[in-house]
């Protein structure tokens, strides 16, 4: 569904988008994501003057909000056309899929603008493997993992790029567990517009989880961490959530490769 | 406090209810799967066929209509047009009476509900009785479906046995096959004695001028054989070119909706019939009610649809609330699109609340026969509520974010504030979403601006 | 509502968008290559059976059945020439009573126009078709069908469907799942749907 442009743009340089969650919340997710893509390519430069993605605006169908921020965050990046690379299936969704929609009744030249720039955005995992080429993290992680797939990455190659590269850490174990392409209810603005619904699907999802009893939860985006991590915490159940970046980077510091 | 409608339903639905509905839907969801790769293990043919399916039904409509037209008239149909639900109604109701019909037997169809069609025959004296037995069950409670392939999947063996002592069809026995047949030999007294059929039409075929239904009870045959009359309403973009492009979409058709191969009946319908026992005059209205609206805007795509139900079936909200929760004859991701688009632009109010009741997933698209795009579709909606300027409750107002989000210099100096909120009594707030999010969630230890920190001392 | 300004406000409508051509496609595209296997008879047999319809390829076998279902009498469709000596076992009416005896026949027989090997459907017409009450009542039904009438495909079988008043595809006894899920068979139309191959 969230299928993105067939021909977005490589390279060993590229731009960091932090988002707004790591921003504000998850700092350690987005610094390792850094340190990995550091790792595999030639420069990570994160201007500062971006802020956010306009999804939540977008989402509630507040249009006019969303392309203002999309307007500014193009423009945050417009110091070079290097790709772009988010920690976050969610937001990189956002630019290289829905941004079109939101800007379906601009002008021509302005759908233009968002189109190319919607060929520079690539989600974390998928970059590291489609575009650099990275074959395996390597390193050493002990653990059984439960991966959850975030919904925005249906149609992309996010998750079995995410899968590759987990695979490839030696101790690290993929388990399976009920129910794992049924969204885990956060939804954006979702989870406080539609708080029962969202948390009936939060606890399923947080439920078939544990009970699979991995070491460690892992996804490609935070947000839907912070919604299914709430609702254990609340629920008493033992949820130790890590964003894919802080995986990856662990494993190689334990295999002394970082 | 402010809450939506749908996830006050949730809240209220009845457990059992609730586990039933979603094993159900989980069944046909699991069931499509497995059919559709039963039938087409080759890489992609599967995909292809969907493809063909929404391509199909991206074709000249108004020339389909136009061969139809001409292609039913030349078979002896007599072909009518409705405009809305009150012409459709009116015009029914008035080929019923000219034949001083009494008893109308009906096949299942969701344009009737629609169009709210039994209600009003009823009152205007026609005895109008459901066929299928899930329609059947819930006519007699005066209940509308909650499902648009299983009407009554909401409903327990033991208050369907209630009711159908309660309503004089047989005594209590709430065995299913019991009900079954119970329901069968109620329902031959109506067949034996009906004059006129009425049905919707799951495709219309141009070239040939017929009409196709499919049925897994026998009930559209059976009410047909004994009918004089014949009465098949559909919208007009039931229209499909010809036979051959039929076998496209009944290869689809079950096995997106039941889990089925095919559904044990099909009938092809082109004129009043040539045996006995078979109607002697047929009827087609075609209807609009605001479908040409809907072709003219950018929300055409969801006309494609074929009322499978794979999108509830796989719906997660729909899991959990069932249809009944979205207050229209659609519900799930078809009506969350469609109901509101059905009200038209002047009560967008009544079920302005339908288009958020949706995570944006996007599993529905992933299971849509005619891949429609759903998920792009509900977030046009949610413009088109926005920029109607109705309100919908808990909505969040973006303005000042947007401002924020876009002044880098107050986002960079604010965001490290938030780390205040960490000392705050957080859990004292009950109200907006902080206190929709907290009553259910915890939220962890806020560290604006950690990150740029960071990439400062180490860029 | 009138005819033309009904279709002009359709043709309008659509007006707004770019005329989209029609896909091409070939039968192949949508035939199953599962379901066909094996050849167009074995290949109905098999879907018909998975179905649970019961295939008969001799007469006795057909009485055998019939008896052990404890059946008396039937009703036959005057279409039907051959009653294949069932009416030495059974008591069998040419017309169906519907005003009289709606009910009173334990099993009926009649002339299937064809059948389809990929949906392991039966397909009658009203062409070959006296009475539809035959086919659609009685609790046992079974149908006629000429070895040499099978079709391999669903394409093959629509290009000959759909040129009688009415035809209809059956693919086994009747069925629901309307309550709780639970599978019945047997609603409205036979509880069981037999053929005999001739």
């Amino acid at each position: 569904m969230f299928t993105p442009p067939a021909n977005r743009i490589k390279g060993d340089s590229v731009n960091f988008m932090a988002t707004c969650l790591c921003d504000a919340i998850f700092d350690d997710a987005a610094i390792s994501a850094v340190k990995i893509l550091r790792k595999f390519a030639k420069k990570v430069e994160f201007p500062q003057e971006q802020t956010c993605c306009g999804q939540p605006a977008f989402n509630s169908g507040d249009f006019e909000s969303a392309r203002k921020v999309i307007r500014h965050t193009m423009k945050a990046f417009s110091h070079n056309d290097w790709p772009i690379i988010v920690p976050s299936a969610s937001c990189a969704a956002m630019l290289f899929h829905s941004s079109k929609i939101a800007f379906r009744e601009s002008p021509q030249s302005e759908q233009e603008a968002v189109e190319k720039f919607s060929l520079r955005v690539w989600e974390f995992c998928d970059y590291l493997v489609n575009a650099l080429g990275v074959k395996e993290i390597g390193g050493k992680y002990k653990a059984k993992a439960a991966v959850h797939n975030s919904c925005h990455g249906r149609g992309t190659r996010t998750p079995e790029s995410l899968k590759k590269l987990l695979t490839s850490i030696e101790g690290l174990e993929i388990v399976e567990f009920e129910s794992q392409d049924e969204c885990c209810g956060f939804g954006g603005t979702f989870s406080v517009v539609f708080p029962q619904i969202s948390s009936e699907m939060g606890e399923a999802k947080v439920r078939a989880v544990a009970a699979a009893k991995p070491d460690i939860v892992v996804a490609a985006d935070t947000s839907c961490l912070l919604h299914q991590r709430g609702i254990a915490q609340k629920l008493g159940i033992n949820y130790p959530a890590k964003h894919a970046a802080q995986v990856f980077y662990e494993a190689m510091k334990n295999g002394g490769i970082a | 406090m402010s809450v939506q409608k749908i996830d006050e339903f949730c809240k209220n639905l009845d457990p059992v209810v609730k586990k039933a509905v979603r094993i159900a839907s989980i069944g046909s969801t699991v069931g499509r799967e497995k059919t559709l790769l039963e039938a087409y293990p080759e890489e992609g043919k599967a995909e292809h066929l969907r493809e063909l399916a929404n391509a199909i039904r991206s074709y000249n409509w108004a020339e389909n209509l136009e061969t139809a037209v001409k292609s039913l008239e030349s078979n002896g149909v007599k072909v009518l047009f409705a405009e809305d639900a009150d012409e459709a109604r009116r015009m029914i109701l008035d080929i019923i009476a000219k034949r001083r019909a009494k008893n109308v037997v009906k096949v299942k169809s969701m344009t009737t509900e629609e169009i709210e069609l039994n209600d009003f025959l009823i009152k205007n004296g026609i005895d109008t009785v459901e066929t299928d037995l899930g329609e059947l069950i819930i006519q007699i409670d005066g209940e509308r479906p909650s499902h648009i392939v299983k009407p009554a999947i909401h409903r327990r063996r033991e208050d369907i046995a209630r009711s159908f002592e309660k309503h004089g069809i047989s005594a209590y026995d709430d065995n299913p096959q019991h009900i079954t047949l119970n329901a069968r030999k109620y329902l031959r007294k109506k067949y034996l004695s009906a004059d006129v059929v009425i049905s919707g039409a799951n495709y219309v075929l141009a070239k040939e001028g017929a009409i196709v239904l499919a049925t897994n009870e026998g009930n559209s045959r059976f009410s047909m054989a004994c009918s004089k009359t014949h009465i098949a309403i559909a919208g007009f973009e039931k229209i499909i070119p010809s036979s051959r492009e039929l076998a496209v979409f009944l290869n689809l058709l079950a096995r997106s909706a039941t889990g089925q191969h095919s559904t044990v009946y099909t009938d092809f319908v082109r004129g009043p019939g040539s045996a006995k026992n078979s109607p002697q005059e047929m009827f087609v209205i075609f209807l609009d009610n605001g479908r040409s609206r809907i072709l003219g805007s950018e929300f055409s795509d969801i006309l494609k649809c074929m009322r499978c139900g794979a999108c509830m079936n796989r719906c997660p909200v729909f899991r959990l609330v069932s249809g009944h929760a979205y207050r229209a004859t659609y519900p799930g991701p078809l009506g969350i699109v469609l109901s509101p688009l059905l009200a038209g632009d002047d009560n967008l109010e009544k079920f302005a609340d339908l288009p958020k009741a949706c995570s944006l997933c996007g599993a529905c698209a992933d299971v849509c026969p005619a891949k429609i795009p759903l998920p792009d579709l509900v977030l046009k909606m949610r413009d088109k509520i926005k920029r109607a300027h109705v309100p919908v409750p808990n909505d969040i107002n973006f303005k000042a974010w947007a401002f924020l989000a876009t002044s880098p210099k107050l986002w960079r100096a604010l965001i490290p504030l938030n780390k205040l909120a960490n000392f705050l009594p957080l859990n004292a707030i009950k109200i907006g979403p902080m206190g929709r999010w907290l009553k259910s969630r915890t939220l962890p230890k806020l560290r604006g601006g950690n990150f740029r920190k960071w990439f400062k001392k180490n860029g | 509502m009138d005819k033309q300004i009904f279709i002009d406000k359709v043709r309008q409508a659509q007006g707004k968008h770019n005329p989209v051509p029609m896909p091409t496609f070939d039968e192949n595209d949508t035939v199953s290559t599962t379901a066909t296997r094996g050849g167009a008879k074995a290949a109905f047999m098999r879907n018909f059976t998975a179905n649970h319809g019961d295939v008969f390829e001799s007469c006795d076998s057909l009485v055998e059945f019939l008896k052990s279902k404890g059946c008396k009498t039937g009703v036959a469709d005057a279409k039907l020439s051959d009653l294949f000596g069932l009416e030495k076992h059974f008591e069998i009416s040419r017309e169906f009573d519907r005003q009289n005896n709606p009910d009173g026949y334990d099993f009926g027989i009649s002339k299937a126009s064809f059948a389809i090997g990929e949906n392991g459907a039966i397909v009658f017409k009203d062409s070959d078709t006296a009475d539809r009450l035959n086919t659609i009542a009685p609790w046992i039904h079974v149908a006629v069908v000429d070895s040499k009438s099978i079709v391999s495909t669903l394409p093959e079988g629509l290009a000959q469907t759909v040129d009688s008043p009415y035809a209809v595809y059956v693919t086994g006894p009747s069925k629901t799942t309307d309550v709780e899920g639970v599978l019945v068979e047997g609603v409205h139309g036979p509880g069981v749907q037999a053929v005999l191959i001739v």
